[in-house]
């Protein structure tokens, strides 16, 4: 079982260093969040929309499709209720809230198609050395990827435990929202004690291996600053030079 | 904590439980993109008392994971924050309530006790609303008094029907098996800090004032006596009336 | 104790009085071990479950005391250096470890970086850690899978990475704790062939504690523990004709050994070979009428099935598109019958045993129990005609007391709060914890942790009972224990259907025997027919028992131990 979105292509995207790919996620969470007008948040989005196609990451998005619709709905809905300027439009929705409500939903959905992009087209271990080579300590940034790699492993152990409970006799899906997650126990304890258990033994496998021996590690993976990766970091500096200007 | 290698692996375990109890429900979520309906809430509050700081590193690191499977965004900083607070909360103040005896004294054994979790619980999941309500207010992308009392209640209902009946099933466990983090950490090493009493009452008013104040504000009901719809403040003024509660409950959790 | 002193290697390995107690526990695990190993040897530990065999694997690396908690005494010197003052940190690449449980050695996201791992914390240049993977996947075979996920490959491959990612620490001793218990024949094979390579290629110092008997035959010493001491030390072939220290010791003896034995032979074989020589030796003949007496035997069984139980009709059933797991299996099982499903990892048993509570539903085809699909039989009437034992019982244990655990069956079946407490007495008593029903269930060792799950399956009442691999990680005391309430069950009326990777239990319990391969059934009848064509056997990737290959040479299929003896006559012995 593979829950992860990346998708093993050869695009440009996919062949930029973990660093850029970071630091272009991080700009465009500026330049989307920036603009306060409408034109402007559609220019940002179009930008997004233009990475993706480059990162050929459209698959992924219409995995997700439903809950990007969910989601603009949902931010127009909450921000349109809350009062601001401007004549009201029907019932107590002011037209200034309607406004910043479809502007938000845009700024949303542009960040999250960003975060799309980004896992579609980088593998989780180069997240970890891409995070470790800017500075991240490497021992955090070990358990965040180990982490990564159990989440299958525990989703896995988790079906089992529901079959054998299921055969039990246990059901999830009927009674009241109260039974439902008391349900839950029987699920939840025999899969947190089998991890937990192994977790004492992957530790010892750890130290067994060397891990934590305070020498001065190496890395197996490489990463090399190509220039691709510089023309991609001067081009989102000047958009993001160019968004704040307009934004201000 | 991070030289001890059991802790390092149990913050990735924390993490990996939280993220892959989360995804299943990725599918049903009652504010999409921002909270789920989660039993696995539970998990920081539990693995918090359990693991201390690797709980709840565990909790940050497993909400990031758990946005990586479409909601990775500007929320997940929040998320991070907000979650690292929900599984470090729970043990600061577990043993400075006045109920348990130290912040070891895990064994929920009596009524008082369950009092004493569920408490520690509905504080931690305030804490967590606090946190992430506050930052995506800060960056406008939805209102504190949306988003705060749903994180809030949906946490703290996960934790109160869960958890006391999770912690009576692992901990004598885990204990006998020497997987708990007293165990685990030798005395030098616990964290611990100057007066956790202070600490603790610290927590319990960065966590409330800011809450309450960040609700109030948001909805408009600071500055109406009346309910008049619309008053309501706009972002500067509920980040700035929330700030400087989590100033305070950062001290809080420093001292404790 | 100690032979062949005239070796000149060198000691590698020196326990000195080594005793141990973790930090919670009231007794010592171990009680005062020596042991001193020398370089280049292959040394198989064996011993039951709890004998202390992984704690002394611990305290070879440091992982005791600087890991584990607890207090020791004596000391560990690894090629000279004190564990005590040296640590894991400094140890680890002088001696690498490898554990029964390979899901959690492994932590890469690539095979290629899961090797990587021990060189990279050396700090080692980095062509040298490429030529380090290069050398350590050759040696496990795993060339062609260097860009996989771990977490996609198979168990036996599992292993062999786990093996791969210590190797390429290139440490000069190796210890190998329990490697194959979790695999399948197939690659419990693979696994010994690395051994053998090994010990040719490298001169490596190797410690393997081991559970399959058969396999200890290529050691250079055999050490048997139990009860946290070392209670025999010697070459193979003398520790492993002493079949009643072993039987001491909770270890299976070969059953060729054992057999001839129990026979009162004066030479005790421990190959086919040598029982061929033996036998004529002794002059041992099978009686006349054997044959027949074994036929009526099997034909008695027979005779107490009752009406069809479940029928598997043309079950077709895939995971996913080209992940074909079941390919058109079609079977009768009938009430009282006592079926064993043999076939590697992959071959679809366990998908075809979870077809017939209703776990998994057909996608093609038909499964009916008592003459009702399963397609239309909720989960809850299938739990109360067939019950089914999952393989690792910690999977689904969590209550806090044995008899609440086995209480949950039959409540959550909505049994009456008084009928449920008579059903799970009756379990307990059946397994035997009836008397420690108040215990949590989780201080109990893994084969009665394993008869609580069967109790809590036995408490629901079903007619049939499937178990998945009942006797993993069992030592060969809880295997027999194990198996004699399987088999009192199935006298009792249960019908039993049951996979296993235990060849010599399928022989010597099941009445009846289904071997797959690929998703099919390639063979399907009474025990000893299927055992009297080893050709058909070896298609499904399976050897006989030895005794049973022996009774084969002998032109009569018998199935185990005991059945020979009764089949056996002892003419008078003359000397040669």
């Amino acid at each position: 079982m593979n829950p992860y979105l990346y998708e093993s292509k050869n695009t440009i995207i996919h062949r930029l260093d973990p660093r850029t790919k970071i630091l272009i996620l991080m700009a465009t969470f500026v330049i989307a969040l920036a603009p306060s007008t409408l034109p402007h948040a559609f220019a940002a989005v179009t930008l997004v929309i233009i990475y993706a196609s480059l990162g050929r990451a459209w698959p992924v998005i219409a995995r997700m499709r439903n809950f990007l619709v969910i989601i603009t709905v949902f931010t127009i809905l909450v921000w349109g209720i809350i009062p601001r300027g401007g004549e009201i439009l029907w019932m107590f929705i002011r037209r200034e809230s309607l406004v910043f409500g479809v502007l938000t939903a845009i700024k949303i959905d542009a960040i999250l198609l960003a975060g799309m992009v980004f896992l579609a087209t980088t593998r989780n271990e180069e997240i970890t050395i891409g995070l470790v080579k800017m500075g991240a300590p490497y021992v955090m940034c070990f358990a965040f990827s180990t982490a990564l790699r159990l989440v299958p492993t525990f989703a896995q152990t988790g079906s089992t435990v529901v079959e054998a409970q299921k055969s039990r006799g246990l059901e999830l899906d009927t009674g009241g929202l109260w039974k439902r997650m008391k349900s839950y126990v029987p699920l939840m304890t025999p899969i947190f004690l089998v991890s937990i258990r192994n977790a004492n033994l992957m530790a010892l496998a750890l130290e067994a291996r060397g891990f934590a021996a305070g020498k001065s590690r190496t890395f197996y993976i490489q990463l090399k600053m190509r220039l691709r990766d510089w023309i991609a970091l001067a081009l989102t500096a000047v958009l993001l030079g160019v968004s704040l200007y307009i934004a201000s | 904590m991070w030289k001890y290698t059991k802790m390092v692996v149990l913050a990735a375990v924390t993490a990996a439980f939280y993220a892959a109890l989360v995804i299943p429900l990725k599918g049903i979520p009652i504010v999409p993109g921002f909270t789920e309906f989660r039993p696995g809430a539970v998990i920081p509050v539990v693995f918090g008392l359990l693991f201390s700081p690797a709980g709840a590193w565990g909790a940050a690191f497993g909400n990031v994971i758990g946005d990586f499977f479409g909601t990775f965004g500007i929320g997940t900083v929040g998320g991070f924050f907000g979650n690292f607070f929900y599984g470090l909360v729970g043990y600061k103040v577990w043993g400075s309530m006045g109920i348990a005896s130290s912040p070891e004294d895990l064994a929920i054994d009596s009524k008082k006790k369950a009092l004493n979790f569920i408490l520690a619980a509905i504080l931690s999941s305030l804490a967590c609303a606090e946190l992430i309500a506050w930052w995506l207010e800060l960056v406008r992308i939805l209102p504190f008094a949306a988003i705060g009392p749903i994180i809030a209640v949906n946490n703290s209902l996960a934790c109160v029907v869960l958890g006391i009946m999770l912690m009576g099933l692992l901990y004598k466990r885990l204990n006998r098996w020497d997987l708990v983090w007293f165990a685990i950490m030798d005395e030098k090493d616990r964290p611990r800090g100057l007066s956790p009493r202070i600490g603790a009452a610290l927590i319990w008013l960065g966590v409330l004032g800011g809450f309450v104040a960040g609700v109030a504000l948001s909805a408009g009901l600071a500055q109406t006596m009346l309910f008049k719809i619309g008053t309501g403040a706009t972002t500067p003024s509920v980040v700035l009336g929330v700030t400087p509660f989590i100033i305070i409950l950062i001290i809080g959790c420093l001292l404790a | 104790m100690e032979s062949e002193i005239q070796n000149p290697k060198s000691e590698i390995i020196e326990i000195d009085s080594l005793i141990f107690r973790y930090r919670a526990a009231s007794d010592n695990a171990l009680r005062g071990v020596s042991l001193k190993i020398r370089e280049g040897d292959l040394v198989v530990i064996m011993g039951p479950n709890e004998a202390g065999k992984s704690t002394l694997c611990f305290t070879l690396n440091g992982l005791i005391p600087h890991m584990v908690k607890g207090t020791l005494d004596g000391a560990v010197r690894i090629n000279g250096m004190d564990t005590r003052r040296q640590g894991v940190r400094s140890l680890f690449s002088h001696i690498g470890l490898v554990f029964q449980d390979f899901e959690s050695q492994l932590f890469s996201t690539e095979v290629e970086l899961e090797v990587a791992f021990g060189p990279e914390n050396l700090g080692l240049p980095i062509d040298e850690i490429k030529d380090r993977i290069r050398r350590a996947l050759e040696l496990t075979g795993l060339t062609n899978l260097r860009g996989r996920q771990p977490a996609t490959l198979s168990g036996g491959q599992k292993q062999l990475l786990a093996i791969a990612s210590v190797l390429s620490l290139e440490p000069p001793i190796l210890c190998f704790d329990e490697p194959t218990t979790d695999l399948d024949p197939k690659n419990k094979r693979r696994i010994f062939n690395l051994t053998r390579q090994l010990l040719e290629q490298r001169k490596q110092t190797l410690i393997v504690i081991e559970h399959e008997t058969e396999e200890a035959l290529s050691a250079d010493r055999v050490v048997l523990m139990h009860d946290g001491r070392i209670a025999a030390d010697g070459p193979p072939s003398e520790i492993l004709r002493n079949t009643r220290r072993l039987e001491e010791c909770r270890i299976m003896p070969l059953q060729l050994t054992d057999l001839f034995e129990k026979l009162g032979g004066n030479e005790l074989p421990l190959s086919i070979e040598e029982a061929k020589k033996a036998w004529q030796n002794n002059s041992f003949q099978l009686l006349p009428n054997a044959r027949k007496k074994l036929d009526e035997s099997d034909a008695e069984k027979a005779r107490c099935y009752g009406r069809p139980l479940i029928e598997v009709d043309d079950a077709h059933f895939s995971y996913g598109p080209d992940m074909s797991a079941l390919r058109g299996v079609s079977l009768q099982i009938r009430d009282g019958e006592f079926v064993t499903i043999l076939g590697q990892n992959g071959s679809g048993k366990t998908t075809l045993a979870k077809h017939l509570n209703g776990l998994l539903k057909p996608t093609r085809g038909e499964v009916r129990v008592e003459g009702t699909s399963t397609a239309r039989m909720s989960a809850t009437e299938l739990g109360r005609r067939i019950g089914y034992v999952f393989q690792n019982p910690d999977h689904q244990i969590f209550e806090e007391t044995i008899q609440a655990e086995v209480l949950f069956g039959p409540k959550m079946l909505g049994v009456g709060e008084k009928r449920a407490q008579a059903q799970a007495r009756d379990a307990l008593e059946t397994v035997g914890l009836w008397e420690r029903r108040s215990e949590d269930p989780f201080t109990l060792t893994k084969g009665l942790r394993q008869k609580v799950a069967v109790a809590s399956v036995l408490a629901t009442r079903p007619g049939a009972i499937v178990l998945d691999e009942p006797t993993t990680g069992l030592d060969y005391g809880e295997l027999r224990s194990m198996m004699s309430l399987v088999k009192r069950l199935n006298e009792s009326g249960h019908t039993i259907i049951m996979i296993t990777h235990c060849i010599w239990i399928a022989a010597g319990y099941a009445h009846r025997t289904i071997l797959m391969s690929e998703g099919r059934i390639v063979a399907d009848g009474p025990t000893r027919g299927i055992f009297a064509r080893e050709d058909m056997l070896s298609k499904a990737d399976i050897i006989a028992p030895q005794i049973v290959r022996f009774s084969n040479e002998l032109g009569t299929t018998i199935l185990s131990v005991e059945e020979f003896l009764q089949c056996t006559q002892k003419t008078i012995n003359h000397k040669p």
